[in-house]
């Protein structure tokens, strides 16, 4: 077994021997921003053979698979609108999502014969890889059957025999891996998403409920409803954020106008576009804030704003064209944030998604 | 309330994107800079960070430096009032110039006077140059249309210092609508000066639809127009079957078919409101109104009944300026508005006309 260790200055090198050992069906075992994983080309028979036969017994559990980004995920699995938001929101990032199989893959790799896991580690290093292969590779944490995911070199050695350590080819060493948990599984063939294993980003089971207006009235009165369901944030002093994602005429002024009416706010509601944030009385003088991060250059502009006072007390804030800010809002952990999706359908027809 | 002679202003606006002084004597405009307009020196640090040009904090002090040296003002006491743009407009970015004016009151014992953003629109067709050319003499009632990027208003001025807002946008600004259609045309940001190059070139073949147009009132609505141009340029599935063939020609069809709508989306209301009210002079103000198409199309209408319209002598005073606040702020000065309580005077980013 051939060992790299990753440095700043060899990675061009690790890439090209990586995904040369991966063209002729070897076995690696590469860093992710969870634990090491065990890599092989998954259109490859023999490969996949190999790398079951490492793994050892397990029952007929499914293999993910690692893609570069969403356009070669598409290739491999049909993603629909549920599997589409939580790559909106998490990917990438430590979340597996399962989607239904295009079938390109080794059967072996696919649980239930059609669905497979897909996930887009935070590693560039990884991403690199599989863009150079050109295809996806295997992404199993690198032990074998039953022993604890290994987060270094010594750790692997000690808890996989000579025998199967002589079938890996290669091994990037990053080093002793920070102990995150595995991935977050997320099943989405069904209605509502369902967590199969829980990691640490925390999926709610409320995820992607959806409802179509067919008006912006209706768009009003569905963020009103919307709003409800949130309520008991605002009563109990908590700052509720609104990040609304929609492309230009989705109706995104329209919904932010409902949660108003919520609020109970008489003033009427105007684009913020030009004057990137809005800002409103409601009861027990709290506000409603709402920004348009359209003309925004970089997602720290939010900061500039002012955006630490807005998420005071109670306070609701609506924000048109998270796209933008989205990095930035999503280090933000301790405030409630919904994410809401309005997508164009037909004129005058929206689909309302959202989740928290 | 008497002032004297040649009353010398320092008037700073930092309403939203631009930090502008001007330094004004009576109605004469000595100096109006407008910082994204200038070149700045390396003095200054060289070109400001995209991050930091709304906030204005960098190109405060250099705008007033260069405002009194246009001025030839050598001597900041010889300035008789301070004024400062209060509202409407971006609260941390208010805070800024409202802070510097402040500060330069305090400091040099002079009165301080606090100004509406939009009554300096409104104003703006009254400034002088230097030379005392410019200007018009004003006979009440007048009324106001002011065009911009973040307002679309109608106002009845019954003398300086007595407005009633007649109608105003329910949802998006005009300009707002212009930077948005220029954008689903590709065609970049701002968005609304290339609209209206294109559209001399073309025919408004497109039929769009006139907002508000039967609805009683006089209050706007664009982001239905907006919705509209979506749906003609990029039908959505399930709407238009024909997609229009996107030539050079479209671009400036399409411009001009926008300009069109938009333009008659202003004048029908103009004309209700010239009925409603009877005004003996129309003005002009914003930064849309650099469009001729509005223009002439706002002329036509005045002509009409008789009226004529009065618009600022330099297109400068269309877009955001301090000059128009150290003009408004001279009329505030013969009435006697001054701020009483300069250290408590607060950013009014919600301010408005009161409602007819």
């Amino acid at each position: 077994m051939k060992i790299i260790k990753i440095k700043n200055v060899n990675q061009k090198k690790a890439v090209e021997t990586a995904v040369k050992v991966l063209r002729t069906g070897g076995l690696i075992i590469y860093p992710t921003e969870t634990c090491y994983g065990l890599g092989v080309d998954v259109t490859n028979e023999a490969a996949v053979k190999r790398l079951l036969e490492f793994k050892g017994h397990r029952g007929g559990k499914a293999v993910s698979i690692a893609v570069a980004d969403k356009v070669m995920a598409k290739k491999y699995v049909v993603i629909n609108q549920t599997a589409e938001n939580l790559y909106a929101n998490f990917l990438p990032g430590p979340l597996t999502v399962v989607s239904q199989s295009r079938e390109k893959v080794v059967a072996a790799l696919q649980a239930g014969k059609t669905n497979l896991g897909i996930r887009l580690p935070d590693y560039p290093l990884i991403l690199d890889i599989v863009r150079r292969l050109g295809k996806p590779i295997s992404a199993t944490s690198a032990n074998t059957s039953g022993k604890k995911p290994p987060y270094s070199l010594i750790d692997w050695q000690k808890y996989t025999s000579k025998k199967k350590q002589a079938m890996v080819d290669l091994f990037l060493d990053a080093g002793v891996l920070a102990k995150r948990q595995p991935s977050t599984v997320v099943d989405t063939l069904l209605n509502e998403p369902k967590v199969l294993r829980q990691g640490k980003i925390k999926i709610s089971s409320k995820i992607a409920k959806s409802y179509v207006s067919n008006s912006a009235k209706q768009t009003q009165q569905l963020a009103h409803k919307i709003f409800v369901q949130y309520k008991d944030i605002v009563l109990s002093n908590q700052p509720l954020v609104f990040a609304l994602q929609g492309e230009l005429g989705a109706g995104k002024t329209q919904f932010a106008k409902g949660i108003a009416q919520a609020l109970e706010i008489k003033t009427n509601v105007l684009s913020p576009t030009f004057v990137l944030v809005r800002e409103y009385d409601f009861k027990q003088q709290k506000k409603l804030y709402h920004i348009d991060a359209w003309r925004m250059e970089q997602a720290e502009e939010l900061w500039d704003l002012g955006f630490k006072t807005m998420l005071g007390n109670g306070n609701v804030v609506v924000i048109e064209w998270l796209e933008k800010v989205k990095p930035l809002l999503k280090k933000i952990t301790e405030v409630k944030i919904v994410w809401v999706i309005i997508e164009n359908l037909a004129p005058n027809k929206r689909k309302i998604s959202y989740f928290s | 309330m008497i002032i004297k002679k040649n009353y010398t202003i320092l008037a700073i606006d930092t309403s939203c994107d631009e930090t502008s002084v001007a330094i004004t004597r009576d109605d004469r405009v000595l100096a109006n800079i407008v910082a994204s307009q200038v070149v700045w020196h390396q003095e200054y640090g060289g070109v400001v960070p995209n991050i930091a040009k709304r906030m204005h904090q960098q190109l405060i002090e250099p705008a007033i430096k260069q405002a009194l040296q246009q001025a030839r003002i050598k001597n900041r006491k010889t300035i008789d009032a301070f004024a400062v743009t209060v509202g409407p407009g971006l609260a941390p970015a208010l805070e800024v110039g409202i802070t510097k004016a402040k500060k330069l009151a305090l400091k040099l014992k002079k009165p301080l006077i606090a100004v509406n953003h939009m009554e300096g629109h409104l104003l703006a067709s009254l400034a002088k140059n230097s030379r005392g050319n410019g200007g018009f003499k004003p006979r009440f009632p007048i009324l106001g249309l002011l065009v911009s990027g973040g307002h679309t208003q109608l106002v009845l001025m019954k003398d300086f210092g007595d407005y009633r807002l007649l109608g105003e946008t329910l949802d998006d600004a005009a300009g707002e609508a212009f930077d948005k259609v220029a954008k689903m045309l590709d065609l970049g940001y701002p968005g609304g000066p290339i609209i209206s190059e294109l559209a001399k070139k073309g025919q408004p073949k497109y039929d769009l639809p006139i907002p508000m147009m039967r609805s009683p009132g006089l209050d706007f609505s664009f982001s239905g127009l907006k919705t509209a141009c979506l749906y003609k340029i990029n039908p959505p599935a399930g709407g238009l079957k024909n997609k229009i063939k996107k030539n050079p020609q479209f671009y400036c069809d399409f411009a001009a078919s926008f300009e069109a709508a938009a333009s008659l989306a202003l004048t029908v209301k103009l004309k209700r409101a010239i009925k409603q009210v009877q005004p003996k002079q129309i003005v002009l103000g914003g930064g849309v109104i650099n469009n001729l198409c509005i223009r002439r199309e706002t002329r036509r209408v005045a002509r009409q009944f008789g009226l004529k319209v009065f618009l600022p002598y330099s297109n400068k005073f269309l877009t955001d300026n301090a000059g128009m606040i150290g003009v408004c702020a001279w009329h505030q000065a013969k009435r006697g508005d001054f701020v009483k309580d300069i250290v408590n005077l607060d950013r009014l980013p919600g301010l408005n006309f009161t409602a007819a």
